[in-house]
C-alpha cells in the first residue's frame, strides 16, 4: 500500500507540473509556498496595474492589534486580466486605497511581510481581479 | 478505513490524470510533424483537405483556453512537466558549454530540495535548479530582449505572424517585440561586420509544405529559453513550421551550437493553436497586447517592490 501511496503522490505532483505552465514566468512557484494557502482581512494601501505582475500593498491589523505593511504581486497579469474582463479602470477602481477586501495568500519562501496573492474576494463576498 | 476509502480516490484520481498526462508528453515529447498530420488526417475531418497549408499568417497560441472558455482544451500544447522549455533531451555539454550554463542562475524550474524535484530527477539539472527570482541573473528580469529562440517559447502569451512577399514579420505579445524572416531569396551573412543580434539574421523558404526558417548571427547573452541554457555567437537556428490544420501550427526548432553543445539540440513539437479575431477583443480592442517590459514598471516598481522582497531581500520581517 505504501509504494502505491508513493506512485500516488508522484502522480499527484506530475498532475501539479501539468497546471504549472498557467502560473506566471516570473518564477512565483519558487518565491512562494503554494503549498501554504490562507485567507487574509486586508486594506489595500497601493495598487499598480502593471506588468510583468500586478503589485498590491496592503495593510493588516496582526493579533498585537499592530499594523503590518505587505508587498504582494497578483498572480495572473494585465493581458490576462483585461481578457477576463479586469481592465485598469475597473480593476482601479475595486482595489483603490482605503478598500478592504479578503486575500488568499501564500506565503514567501523567504519568509516577512511577503506574499502572492492567488484570489481577491470584495466586501460583497464577489470575486474580482480574475485572470486566466 | 476512511482514509483508505480516501487514499483510494487519491489514487484514482491521480492516474486518471497521468492518463491525461501521459498523453501530452508522448504527443509532445516523441511525436513527429509527419506522426502527428498523419494521425489528424486518420481523424477524417471532412474539411481537413481544404485549407491552404501555406496560410500560417494569424495570431497563434500555446493557451487558447485563455482566449476562449469554450475553446477544446489542448493538452498537447503544454510542456512536459517542468514548464515551458525548449526540450527536455538536451545534449552533453561542452566544457565551454558547461561553464556558461553553470554562470547561469535561473528563477524557473523547480527548486531544488523540492519535493517537484525530488520527485522527478529525470529531468535535466537545467528544471530542477531554480531560485527565486529576486536571486537569480535573468537577463529578461532587467528587460533585456528575450531573443530567438526564447521568445517562441515564451507563452501563454500570443504571437502573430505575417506574411509579405519578401517578409514573414512575428510580433510577440510578450516583451511587444518584433522579428523580420527574408523571403527574397537572400543567403545569411557568413561574416558578421555589425553587432550580434538577440533576434539574428533569418531567412525563410518553404519545402513542401514546411516553412523553414534559418538564423544565425546571434548575441551570446541571450538563453535559449527560460531555464538558462546558454549558447554563443556561432548558434544557428533552423525552425520548421507545418500546419497540421487550419487552426494548428507545429513547430519544431533545432538549435546547432558546437561550442556549447556536442550535437544538435532538437525541441519537442510546439503545438499552438490559432486564436480568432473575435476571441482577441479584450477591453473594447481587438489585438495583442502590449505586453511591453519597460524598466519603469518591471525593475523600478515590480522587481523593487515585489520579486526582491519575495526573495527575502529588504524585506519586513514579522513583529
Amino acid at each position: 500500500m505504501k509504494s502505491y501511496m508513493n506512485i500516488a503522490a508522484t502522480l499527484l505532483a506530475g498532475a501539479l507540473l501539468q497546471a504549472a505552465p498557467a502560473m506566471a514566468h516570473h518564477g512565483s512557484n519558487i518565491s512562494y509556498d503554494l503549498s501554504k494557502s490562507y485567507e487574509q482581512k486586508a486594506t489595500i494601501t497601493q495598487f499598480g496595474y502593471i506588468n510583468p505582475h500586478p503589485i498590491v500593498l496592503f495593510d493588516v491589523k496582526n493579533k498585537k492589534g499592530e499594523i503590518e505593511h505587505w508587498h504582494s504581486e497578483i498572480v495572473t497579469n494585465p493581458s490576462r486580466m483585461i481578457r477576463s474582463g479586469w481592465g485598469k479602470i475597473r480593476s482601479e477602481a475595486a482595489l483603490k486605497p482605503g478598500t478592504v477586501v479578503t486575500l488568499t495568500l501564500s506565503p514567501a519562501k523567504a519568509g516577512g511581510l511577503s506574499a502572492l496573492i492567488t484570489k481577491i474576494v470584495n466586501d460583497k463576498g464577489e470575486e474580482i481581479i480574475t485572470g486566466n | 478505513m476512511q482514509s483508505r476509502v480516501s487514499s483510494a480516490v487519491a489514487l484514482i484520481t491521480a492516474v486518471g490524470l497521468l492518463g491525461i498526462g501521459a498523453g501530452a508528453c508522448t504527443q509532445e515529447g516523441k511525436g513527429t510533424q509527419e506522426g502527428t498530420a498523419a494521425n489528424t488526417a486518420e481523424a477524417g475531418k471532412p474539411d481537413a483537405a481544404k485549407f491552404d497549408p501555406k496560410d500560417i499568417s494569424g495570431v497563434w497560441t500555446r493557451n487558447p483556453q485563455s482566449f476562449n472558455k469554450d475553446a477544446p482544451p489542448c493538452p498537447e500544447c503544454r510542456e512536459p512537466p517542468g514548464g515551458y522549455g525548449f526540450g527536455v533531451d538536451v545534449p552533453p555539454f561542452t566544457p565551454e558549454g558547461q561553464k556558461r550554463f553553470d554562470a547561469n542562475i535561473t528563477g524557473k524550474g523547480f527548486a531544488p530540495d523540492s519535493k517537484e524535484a525530488l520527485a522527478n530527477p529525470q529531468l535535466h539539472i537545467g528544471r530542477r535548479r531554480g531560485v527565486p527570482p529576486g536571486l537569480a541573473n535573468d537577463p529578461q528580469a532587467t528587460c533585456n530582449p528575450d531573443g530567438i529562440p526564447r521568445l517562441l517559447l515564451m507563452t501563454p502569451a500570443p504571437y502573430e505572424i505575417l506574411v509579405t512577399p519578401e517578409r514573414v514579420f512575428q510580433f510577440f505579445e510578450w516583451t511587444w517585440a518584433h522579428r523580420e524572416i527574408w523571403t527574397d531569396g537572400r543567403v545569411l551573412p557568413e561574416q558578421l561586420d555589425y553587432v550580434p543580434r538577440w533576434f539574428g539574421y533569418s531567412t525563410g523558404k518553404w519545402e513542401g509544405d514546411t516553412f523553414v526558417v534559418d538564423s544565425n548571427g546571434f548575441d551570446d547573452r541571450s538563453w535559449i529559453d527560460i531555464f538558462g541554457y546558454p549558447h554563443s555567437d556561432q548558434m544557428h537556428v533552423t525552425e520548421r513550421y507545418k500546419l497540421r490544420d487550419h487552426d494548428t501550427l507545429e513547430l519544431q526548432i533545432t538549435v546547432t551550437d558546437p561550442v556549447i553543445y556536442t550535437k544538435p539540440w532538437v525541441s519537442e513539437v510546439k503545438v499552438n493553436k490559432r486564436v480568432a479575431k473575435a476571441d482577441l477583443a479584450a477591453g473594447g480592442w481587438s489585438g495583442l497586447q502590449e505586453d511591453v517590459c519597460a524598466p519603469l514598471d518591471e525593475v523600478e516598481v515590480f522587481n523593487k517592490l515585489v520579486r526582491d522582497k519575495a526573495a527575502g531581500l529588504g524585506n519586513d520581517k514579522k513583529k
